[in-house]
């Protein structure tokens, strides 16, 4: 029974979070629609993208994890037959739900755009890399969320989340394999870029060991 | 020498904790802690030892920061104890607190719905996670309490807010309820409402409730029994009327000169010159007549109420810790 009650809080967050989903796919689709000017169009469409995601990531985990404990709901959520373990794997697969969704449609908006567009496709290796840079946000952000009640940690960790993306973008592109081909009419996928990839996925997994480590060991809830 | 009873007896009271405990020997008790201790930088929950029978109402009484609220999180599988057992409705907590749970309904005064869902979304919520939600009763309780479903739990005035919590744990039907602290900041006709709520229930026997609160006035009338806690330490806990039984505060005149015997179970000696007044916790006749054989006269023996006997058991309890 505790199960199906697990999927019920999973639906429960998601009916919470459709609003700024649905928002932050419409931000996200309005960057993607900068991408048809042309060269002009890639900054404001970058923000936008990375605006939107980055905003989803923030909401999903604040509001519904962060704010359940501020806001005092977390007493009630756990009146309901289910361990605080099973509170937090439900919270999990709800943000990461949530998150997954414009994240999905917003990457392979991108991806079908560059490929469509004027834009050469040896774009599509550094697209894949920053799509996964924010995946690996986004575990960060939820895992802080879930292991610190600190605002001071969940700012710093939002801050960072903002400054690091552009260090990120700015900082692949000055990697030669990737320049010599990321303006180009194939997409390439340099060595450089598959160690990325492997270390970007590599993160996400260390960061949810680490969030799963933690929570085990949590002795209070509330 | 005369008598003032201002908790008379209730024979209903009596039977039911009769009945409670022969439902707790059967059955096993609703609620039991063995040695639970839970240490944090600036307070310690200590050797908290505690029985619920079934059918049972609890008083759990204490002041701010004597540890209610932590042992009842402990008991909610909401944090763990450093040491000792747990167990509510025969299941160990916190291991299998997701089974214990399904029977129990629990309203705390730090609690609070998602501010953004209305009442009926809560309902429908709540429901789908207990089989045993009793729509019909949900429905009385929204007429009973005034409550409107299409309302959102932010525009819920506190007393509202507390209504429909308690409305969302009551209509689970749960063998087990647990309230911590839910009046405080009631207004009188809302803390009336919810008594009398929490009244009707108590008549169902196989019910049991642990009411948490600073305010006796509330506790005293639907509890059977009491605990008292006090900075992290169960002080005492034993059925109501043995309470009211036991304690006593005499009224003596003394003689010139006279001084009074010491007698076990005597709390505290105020007043001085001819007149003392004397505060026991294991009163019988005889002590009456104890001190009358030693010369005093017993102008006037008073029961005492919960809060009185709350407040002497407190102070009796830090008084001996400090010695």
């Amino acid at each position: 029974m505790s199960g199906s009650v697990l999927w019920r809080f999973v639906g429960k967050d998601l009916h919470f979070n459709r609003g700024f989903t649905a928002g932050s796919i419409a931000i996200g689709f309005v960057g993607l629609a900068f991408v048809h000017l042309g060269p002009a169009g890639t900054m404001p469409a970058i923000t936008l993208l990375i605006t939107a995601l980055i905003l989803q990531a923030v909401f999903v985990c604040t509001r519904s994890i962060v704010a359940e404990r501020k806001e005092r709901t977390l007493a009630f959520a756990l009146s309901f037959p289910l361990s605080p373990g099973q509170y937090a794997v439900a919270k999990v697969i709800a943000a990461t739900a949530s998150f997954l969704v414009p994240w999905v449609v917003l990457a392979v908006g991108s991806l079908i755009l560059i490929s469509i567009s004027p834009i050469g496709h040896g774009m599509v290796p550094v697209s894949v890399a920053a799509w996964l840079y924010f995946l690996d946000e986004f575990c960060l952000i939820l895992a802080v969320s879930l292991c610190t009640d600190s605002d001071t940690w969940i700012g710093l960790t939002i801050a960072s989340m903002s400054v690091s993306t552009s260090f990120f973008l700015y900082f692949i592109q000055r990697i030669p394999s990737i320049q010599a081909t990321m303006s180009g009419p194939t997409a390439l996928w340099s060595g450089a870029l598959i160690a990325i990839l492997a270390a970007e996925l590599a993160l996400a997994t260390l960061i949810l060991a680490l969030l799963a480590y933690r929570l085990a060991r949590k002795r209070e809830f509330i | 020498m005369s008598e003032r009873t201002p908790n008379g007896d209730s024979p209903p009271l009596r039977e039911r904790a009769a009945a409670a405990s022969a439902r707790a020997a059967e059955h096993g008790p609703v609620i039991e802690l063995d040695g639970v201790e839970k240490s944090y930088p600036y307070f310690r929950l200590q050797d908290v030892r505690m029985r619920l029978a079934p059918g049972e109402v609890m008083g759990f009484i204490g002041p701010n920061g004597a540890g209610k609220s932590t042992t009842i999180r402990i008991l909610m599988g909401f944090v763990r104890p450093d040491r000792g057992e747990v167990r509510v409705l025969g299941h160990p907590i916190p291991a299998a607190q997701a089974a214990a749970k399904r029977h129990i309904g629990y309203v705390s005064e730090e609690m609070r719905l998602f501010g953004q869902a209305t009442l009926e979304w809560h309902m429908r919520f709540v429901a789908s996670s207990y089989p045993g939600w009793d729509a019909g009763y949900a429905k009385m309780l929204l007429r009973r309490f005034d409550l409107r479903p299409e309302q959102t739990a932010r525009r819920l005035s506190h007393g509202q807010h507390v209504k429909a919590m308690l409305l969302l744990a009551l209509a689970r039907r749960p063998r087990l309820l647990v309230l911590d602290e839910p009046m405080t900041g009631l207004d009188p006709v809302a803390r009336h409402e919810v008594l009398s709520e929490l009244m009707d229930i108590v008549t169902d026997e196989g019910r049991s409730i642990l009411f948490s609160s600073h305010h006796t006035q509330d506790v005293e009338q639907i509890s059977d029994r009491i605990t008292f806690i006090d900075r992290g330490r169960v002080i005492e806990s034993s059925d109501k009327e043995t309470f009211l039984e036991r304690w006593r505060r005499l009224h003596l005149e003394l003689p010139a000169g006279g001084a009074l015997p010491v007698h076990p179970g005597v709390i505290d000696v105020r007043g001085g010159g001819r007149l003392s007044i004397v505060t026991t916790n294991a009163f019988t006749p005889e002590l009456g007549a104890a001190y009358e054989r030693a010369g005093a006269r017993v102008r006037e023996i008073q029961h005492m109420t919960l809060e009185e006997i709350f407040v002497a058991e407190v102070m009796a309890s830090r008084k001996e810790s400090l010695a």
